[in-house]
């Protein structure tokens, strides 16, 4: 029989600690490895955004032409930028650690959301463009009709390659966030705003959103 | 929330893993020293085994012990068939034939019946389809020279394999076999299989017999000889080789026997956990069974929830997407396969199952059994954990309405 058993307990429990020190090592690397990954790919479009944005005021102080190249460039930056907030949504579910990272991530990333957005609202406006729309999404991340929403922008944005689209977490406490909200009235979630001006608040299916466009 | 669940889940897993993997190393087994020869009365308890009690009691009348010191009671619960015949024909003095008169009520009460008329100070209970290895009785008497052993158990090894199901039961009873020895070495069985377990017969008398209102007679006798500081001891260096149910509708009726069977006896026994004075019983293996049942209905729950959600968020996404939903798949790179990796469960559960694959593996070594039928092993590992569940709550729903006991 098993003599000096405490001290048998105790080696387990220390082996089994170790294991999960490990494991907490382990997660704290590949977090880091996440927040480098996402800090990099976001450096980019912050620099691709801040391009756009300088050849747009270049363009309007000495009044050159560049509405067609400028229009071209849009569709790649807006999938650059659904492509990161779907990676860190995912990687913010995965986290063991780094939750100030990823928070200061998630403002950047919102931030950019909204420079393009003006930034795309200023094109269209100096180059009377129309061919393509832009929809502002307020979601709530805990909430399902948020969900429901965002799948059927998925369904219009699938069939539409003129639409950009801007997901904004409506809980995110960030003083620009504040302000667009104040702007629009935004109150409850889902709520997106069309083309900058028209404003729905509730869940609308990708038909109702496609009527909407045409209008 | 989940994530939460699966780290303690793990943490306790792979503690209890690495305790049995640490026994495993300072195991140090030594054979008992047999000086005499006890008379041993073996018991077949038999109802409707015309077809395997020949060969049960001819294997029993081979067993490597002093022919004077040895008998075999076959205790017939009622059988229609021809069990009383075949038994009668034995010319042999040493095989008796007992016809209990309460027919069919359980093999508790076939036991007891067959006590009552044994000659030995050892009663040994052999189930009617079970064969001992020659030097059972010689390898095993020995361990009831100690007074605080009360019954002495083997390995049980599984003779058909030819179905699926009985594959699966293989490997289980291997791992089971293991887990028993390890679990004899620090003092903590709690089981006294039906296969082939000899008591001291004066010890069962003691106690008051076998519990014959009891699902798992073998186990409730054998947690009332812990609780009346009795210790239950295996002999590995023999095996006894049994029939396992060969199809679902079998299993499952025995599994929900033996886990109701668990529930109840558990709930009979309750003072024991936690308890010092019970040793090892009381503060480590009856806080297992109870997380072992926890864990079963926790994860039922949460599985199920989660379960449902992700369905629902599916069946949502597609009925939205109208099926589009395959045009946003992308096959992601390497980098961001490795960089999706949930660490959070995949970590504990992977660890969890390495040390799992670890024991199954040393298990197969301990027995001397091959590792062999790898889709059983595959289900074993991964589907049939949900059957057991299923059982698990199968039992636990008959003993809350209170349903009919079948044996």
């Amino acid at each position: 029989m098993v003599k000096n058993k405490k001290s048998i307990f105790l080696f387990v429990l220390g082996i089994t600690i170790m294991i999960f020190v490990f494991g907490f090592v382990l997660g704290y690397y590949m977090d880091n490895f996440r927040v480098n990954n996402i800090d990099f790919i976001l450096k980019q479009s912050e620099l691709d955004t801040e391009s756009l944005f300088v050849e747009n005021y270049f363009s309007d102080i000495f009044g050159l032409d560049d509405c067609e190249v400028a229009s071209s460039r849009l569709k790649d930056y807006s999938d650059k930028l659904a492509y990161i907030g779907n990676t860190l949504t995912n990687y913010e579910n995965k986290k063991m650690f780094n939750k100030e990272d990823y928070d200061l991530l998630r403002r950047r990333y919102f931030l950019l959301e909204l420079r393009t957005y003006t930034l795309i609202k200023n094109l269209k406006d100096r180059c009377g463009n129309e061919d393509f729309d832009t929809i502002l999404f307020f979601y709530d991340p805990e909430q399902a009709d948020s969900s429901k929403q965002g799948y059927a922008l998925d369904k219009v944005v699938l069939n539409n390659n003129k639409l950009y689209v801007f997901s904004i977490d409506r809980t995110f406490d960030e003083l620009l966030i504040n302000t667009v909200k104040d702007y629009y009235n935004i109150t409850i979630s889902p709520a997106i705003v069309l083309n900058y001006e028209f404003k729905n608040e509730g869940f609308v299916s990708s038909g109702e959103i496609n009527e909407l466009l045409q209008k | 929330m989940i994530e939460y669940y699966i780290w303690v889940i793990a943490f306790i897993t792979i503690y209890v893993s690495i305790f049995w993997i640490s026994v495993m190393f300072i195991e140090d087994v030594k054979k008992p020293k047999l000086d005499k020869f006890p008379f041993v009365s073996l018991i077949v308890p038999a109802l409707n085994e015309e077809n395997v009690i020949k060969n049960t009691i001819d294997s029993l009348l081979s067993l490597n012990y002093p022919k004077d010191k040895v008998e075999i009671i076959v205790v017939d619960d009622g059988s229609t068939d021809k069990t009383k015949e075949i038994v009668s024909a034995y010319k042999d003095k040493r095989v008796r034939l007992i016809l209990n008169e309460h027919k069919g009520v359980g093999k508790a009460s076939a036991l007891n019946k067959g006590i009552l008329n044994a000659k030995g100070e050892i009663v040994g209970c052999v189930d009617a389809d079970c064969y001992a290895d020659n030097n059972s009785l010689m390898n095993m008497v020995g361990h009831f020279n100690s007074d605080e052993v009360g019954a002495v158990i083997t390995p049980v090894k599984v003779l058909n394999t030819r179905t699926f199901f009985e594959r699966m039961q293989r490997i289980e009873y291997i791992l089971t076999s293991f887990i028993r020895r390890l679990m004899s070495y620090v003092g903590t069985l709690q089981v006294t299989p039906g296969a082939l377990s000899l008591y001291k017969k004066k010890v069962i008398k003691k106690i008051g017999y076998f519990d014959e209102n009891n699902l798992t007679e073998d186990y409730e006798i054998a947690l009332r000889l812990i609780n009346n500081r009795y210790k239950v001891v295996m002999e590995s260096s023999i095996d006894t080789h049994t029939y396992v149910p060969e199809n679902f509708n079998d299993l499952w009726t025995q599994r929900v026997r033996w886990f109701r069977g668990f529930i109840l006896n558990n709930m009979k026994y309750k003072h024991m956990f936690m308890n010092k004075k019970y040793g090892l019983t009381g503060t480590f293996q009856t806080p297992i069974n109870f997380f072992s049942l926890f864990v079963v209905f926790i994860s039922l729950v949460l599985l199920g929830y989660h379960l449902f959600k992700w369905l629902y968020n599916l069946i949502t996404r597609i009925l939205i997407l109208e099926w589009d939903i395959f045009d946003l798949f992308k096959f992601p790179t390497v980098k961001e396969l490795i960089l999706n990796i949930n660490l959070k469960i995949l970590f504990p559960v992977v660890v969890a199952f390495l040390f799992g694959l670890y024991i199954y593996y040393k298990a197969h070594q301990y027995t001397k059994e091959k590792i062999k039928f790898p889709i059983a092993i595959f289900i074993y590992l991964f589907i049939y954990p949900f059957l057991r569940t299923a059982q698990w709550v199968n039992a636990l729903l008959a003993e809350t309405f209170n349903l009919k006991k079948k044996w």
